[in-house]
């Protein structure tokens, strides 16, 4: 019995048949190429258009507090967004700046700021700087911003944000957000924005009677609820659920 | 070129497959190490779509080029060897941000990308094995078994291997081997002066190529070593996962601590898992230092009664420990999951805070709560199970969660002493997902003992977790009393006691509407069906058939979700869920365009429509039914041998092993093919449905064995099946190369089609009605193919 080999049929010329094939091979490559290069720069100068669409946005959710907007009106979120994400500044989103932190969502920016009831006068401390972007807008409406960072890389990419963005009047450092910032205490207002699974006892003394802590609980990268810590007059201690969601009641129709 | 002996081709084809089986398992850590585990299940397509690639490059390489199959397995093998290294620091730039995908859905096109760079090593992989195939057919059953037994093999000492070096460090060495079969192609003067010029050069580059993969922007591993003051003090690779210890100082953790807690929390180390936080040592001196566990609602157990023994989870959490302790429980038996975790706690690694385990109050348990509940024959007054829940972005819907069945907590009630305490703990997300999944299950579990759940349970929260402990025995008015004062002097909220009245609920921390309270009455109540049926999310109860506890989303309603949830619902989005059918939908495009398109305009498809029709139905039944059988078996097994890993090495070696042996006996088969065909396929049919009878009893029955006994059962469990199967699929290439051999690139096509669709269906119909009904699906593909085979081209010059 002689051996039977297997082989493929052999053409050796390609046909129109092919043309349409390899095009699309062509392209589909073209495609998944342009998908890995970076994120074009944003245009230059300040994108007044893509902040009042971000700012409906904030609205549709029901934010309609004018001293939050206005002053999320006045950042420029591109500022503080890695070079790779800038092109979506101003998409509804958080967006990864290294070293497992992110610029939160804008509407969880604006929230948070609301929230703490701010007036120009009010003495705020935020623990995690992150990319300066919270510290602006906080700055925008009140005079003392006092705001700590735990990554040197992180808070020196912040400071020259900044700065860049022209906010000289916020007080940066580096150090353990634990601990707070004793020497400014008390402050009328504290927002923490890494949370590790408990709030910090010696943020709870920090932070001045009358006054509101506000801490987004969650993974940094996921789904994430604010809780809104308020000391009393007398010294008591109470926190609140703040849901993102307005969609009592719970059971499907 | 050299035309090497059919003994030493299988001695190649050996080494390739184990190179390509150890390369897809270092792969699935490697993704798991440098992203999450919900994208390590994605290199078993990554493997299965190069490998069905390879088929059609082939026959665009036979239709193309004039070059002979020695030439082409050479190269094939040197392209193996060179692409595996340079494929996996290729794919290290690629930037992919799983959780952005919800904003930018095309961040989806960076992860297929990364499988089409990754897939390149297989499918030079298979276009090596393919090659190998087109040898004379009497010769194939060989090489198809040597084929098998390497893969076999290559997942054996996959397992060991992963101790000792990178999973990173694994590929590369993969690659070399590859690189040096490769020499057997070539002539004996040409791979003498090959040996002595390669070796000094391999040597070179994996002395400095980076033996670990870019970790993610998005692993704690990258924020801890970026703090000041951090440092990582100890690392060691392991199958599940590498571990590490870092000390940050700036890290504090104390899950769910009580707001008017004003001590501070002792420093820690913490315990990292393939780049994640899962766990701290806590630096203290004496047991005291756990007072703040106090001030948690874990604490509830304690409250209730005084306790002696008490059998903890270590996925609990280090300080469940601790607190057990300072709580004065003499006798602790805690049981970890990972043995190297359970190596370094032991006291391989001195750390002060290691100490509470060389008490003598507590023993380390390796293995799972089952395997100790199963060896256990007296009851524990206590048992605290692993505090579950932890992922709100829903990242891991499709990780089955062995440790939180219907079988697990059932067992454990089962060991609770008389007035014994059951305790489990989650974190609160809003809307209420994972704690009413949980009591919904703790009811059950009361329910079929014969209790009434309400007067059993007990459930409180704070602002972070919530604690539920079901009761051996109803709760005492003093245990209610206890309760109540344990949470009024730490500021938790009563979810479920009893006799609890509404206006002794949402008292400190305030939710807009208390979910939990409704949530809790109505489960424990008669309203419970209807509760379950209409709630937003998925309540259902899992079991060991369908362990996907964090899958809450109902599919059939997502868009009804969605609008309840309002503008707010993309966040809520189960992202697992969407990764998952987000890469069906890729896998399908890529597979059509990269295996089936190609091959259309260069080869047709030959013979008439009914041949046509019974050729692609009969290979691509088998590449479903396959794969079906096999991620069926997997995932079942999981649970089984506690770890994605475990069962990953032991199905996918099984399977190739016995499939080999499979493979060799059919080379005995001369005669009778189609009838042999039939008689094969519905053996596969019948002992499928016969291992669906028997392997809850085996799994059960040999839950309390060891690792490596389990494995062993495993290997039982799936020999007789992966035999069969192995059989099928060469005597149909037989049956074609001898009778219509301008069908086989189709074949190859169809099967490898069919087989990356597969993979992820299978995870789909699992998520969805369960492991059976991948079983039972496959099986209707076997019964598909037996169909088939009736009508394929007959095999007359073998048995002419």
């Amino acid at each position: 019995m002689s051996p039977i080999r297997c082989s493929f049929p052999i053409y050796t010329r390609i046909t129109i048949a092919q043309i349409p094939l390899i095009t699309l091979a062509i392209a589909f490559l073209q495609l998944l190429l342009g998908m890995t290069a970076s994120a074009s720069d944003f245009p230059q100068g300040f994108p007044e258009k893509e902040i009042r669409k971000m700012l409906a946005t904030i609205q549709a959710y029901g934010m309609t507090d004018t001293t939050v907007l206005n002053a999320m009106q006045r950042v420029p979120r591109h500022a503080f967004v890695p070079e790779k994400y800038r092109k979506y500044s101003y998409q509804d989103s958080p967006l990864g700046i290294g070293y497992g932190q992110t610029i939160s969502q804008p509407y969880i920016v604006a929230e948070m700021t609301w929230l703490l009831n701010l007036t120009p006068d009010s003495k705020v401390l935020e623990i995690g700087t992150g990319s300066g972007y919270q510290a602006a807008v906080l700055s925008e409406i009140s005079s003392q911003v006092y705001s700590i960072e735990i990554v040197e890389p992180l808070l020196e990419q912040a400071r020259k944000n900044l700065t860049a963005a022209g906010y000289t009047n916020i007080k940066v450092r580096l150090g353990d957000g634990y601990h707070g910032w004793p020497e400014a205490a008390p402050f009328s207002a504290i927002i923490v924005t890494c949370a590790a699974g408990h709030i910090p006892p010696p943020l709870l003394d920090q932070l001045a009677r009358g006054g509101r802590m506000v801490i987004p609980v969650g993974k940094r990268f996921g789904t994430q609820y604010l809780i809104l810590v308020t000391k009393q007059m007398d010294g008591t201690i109470s926190s609140k659920n703040i849901l993102p969601v307005r969609f009592v009641p719970l059971v499907r129709k | 070129m050299t035309d090497v002996g059919p003994w030493l081709q299988r001695l190649a084809i050996f080494c390739t497959s184990a190179v390509i089986i150890l390369a897809e398992l270092a792969l699935m850590r490697e993704l798991a190490l440098r992203f999450w585990d919900h994208l390590a299940w994605l290199a078993i397509t990554i493997g299965l779509l190069g490998f069905g690639i390879s088929g059609t490059v082939l026959v665009l390489v036979h239709t193309f080029l004039r070059v002979s199959r020695q030439t082409l397995q050479c190269f094939s093998l040197i392209g193996l060897g060179l692409s595996l290294p340079a494929c996996v620091l290729l794919a290290d730039t690629i930037d992919v941000n799983l959780i952005q995908m919800v904003w930018q859905p095309a961040m989806m096109w960076s992860v297929g990308v990364l499988e089409m760079i990754l897939g390149i090593p297989f499918l030079f992989g298979g276009m090596f094995i393919g090659l190998a195939l087109e040898d004379h057919p009497d010769r194939v059953g060989g090489h198809y078994a040597a084929s098998f037994l390497g893969s076999g093999i290559g997942g054996i000492i996959a397992m060991p291997l992963m101790y000792l070096v990178s999973p990173r460090l694994l590929i590369l060495l993969g690659g070399c081997t590859a690189f040096m079969v490769a020499l057997l192609f070539v002539r004996r003067g040409i791979q003498t002066a090959g040996w002595i010029i390669s070796i000094p050069i391999l040597g070179l580059l994996l002395f400095i190529t980076p033996h670990s993969p870019r970790i993610s922007d998005e692993k704690d591993i990258v924020q801890i070593k970026a703090m000041a003051n951090s440092k990582t003090m100890f690392s060691r690779y392991s199958p599940q996962g590498k571990i590490e210890l870092a000390e940050a100082p700036a890290f504090h953790t104390a899950p769910g601590l009580a707001l008017n807690y004003t001590q501070p929390i002792p420093q820690q180390t913490l315990i990292l898992i393939d780049g994640q936080i899962t766990d701290s040592i806590y630096t203290i001196t004496s047991v005291d230092d756990f007072a703040f566990m106090d001030y948690t609602t874990m604490a509830l157990p304690y409250a209730i009664s005084h306790i002696e023994r008490a059998l903890i989870d270590h996925d609990a959490g280090a300080g469940q420990v601790g607190l057990a302790m300072r709580s004065g429980v003499k006798e602790i038996t805690t049981v970890i999951a990972n043995g190297a975790l359970a190596d370094l706690l032991a006291g391989e690694i001195p750390i002060t805070g290691t100490f509470i385990y060389a008490t003598g109050h507590v023993s380390l348990a390796p293995g799972t709560i089952r395997r100790e509940l199963r060896k256990s024959s007296s009851p524990y007054p206590l048992i605290v199970l692993p505090t579950v829940g932890t992922d709100p972005a829903g990242l891991a819907a499709t990780q089955p969660e062995s440790r939180i069945t219907l079988e697990t907590l059932r067992l454990s009630f089962s060991h609770l002493a008389r007035g014994g305490l059951l305790s489990i703990s989650t974190a609160i997300h809003l809307p209420p997902r994972e704690s009413l999944r949980l009591l919904n299950l703790l009811v059950e579990v009361l329910r079929e003992s014969g209790l009434e759940p309400a007067a059993h349970l007990a459930m409180i929260r704070n602002w972070a977790t919530v604690t539920i402990v079901a009761a051996e025995s109803p709760l005492a008015a003093g245990q209610l009393a206890a309760i109540r004062a344990f949470c009024l002097k730490r500021g938790f909220d009563l979810v479920w006691l009893p006799d609890l009245k509404k206006d002794e609920t949402n008292m400190f921390h305030l939710l807009e509407s208390d979910g939990y309270y409704y949530g809790a009455k109505s489960l424990v109540g008669e309203d419970r069906n209807r509760f379950v049926d209409d709630y937003l999310y998925d309540l259902s109860i899992p079991d060991d058939n369908k362990p996907f506890f964090n899958h809450f989303s109902r599919w059939p309603k997502a868009d009804e979700q969605l609008r309840q949830l309002g503008r707010y619902g993309q966040t809520y989005i189960e992202l697992g869920s969407i990764l998952l059918v987000a890469a069906l939908g890729q896998a399908l495009v890529l597979a059509l365009l990269f295996i089936v398109l190609p091959i259309i305009p260069v080869i047709g498809l030959p013979g008439g429509p009914l041949q046509q029709v019974t050729v692609l139905g009969f290979f691509s039944s088998l590449g479903f039914g396959f794969m079906l059988l096999e991620m069926g078996l997997l995932q079942r097994l999981t649970v089984y041998l506690a770890h994605p890993v475990w069962a990953s090495a032991t199905v996918i070696s099984a399977f190739m092993l016995f499939g080999g042996v499979g493979s060799s006996l059919s080379t005995m088969m001369h005669k009778w093919y189609a009838k042999m065909h039939v008689w094969i396929i519905c053996t596969v049919m019948s002992v499928s449905v016969t291992l669906l009878l028997v392997i809850d009893t085996i799994t059960s029955l040999s839950e309390g064995y060891g690792l490596t006994a389990r494995i062993v059962v495993a290997y039982f469990i799936i020999a007789p099946l992966a035999m069969t199967m192995g059989m099928i699929f060469p005597i149909g290439l037989k049956r074609l190369g001898t009778a219509q051999p301008r069908l086989i690139p189709w074949a190859w096509s169809a099967n490898g089609f069919a087989s990356v669709l597969a993979a992820l269906f299978a995870q789909v119909i699992a998520m969805r009605w369960g492991f059976n009904v991948v079983v039972w699906s496959a099986i209707g593909w076997y019964g598909l193919a037996a169909l088939c085979s009736l009508n394929l081209p007959e095999c007359r010059t073998i048995e002419g």
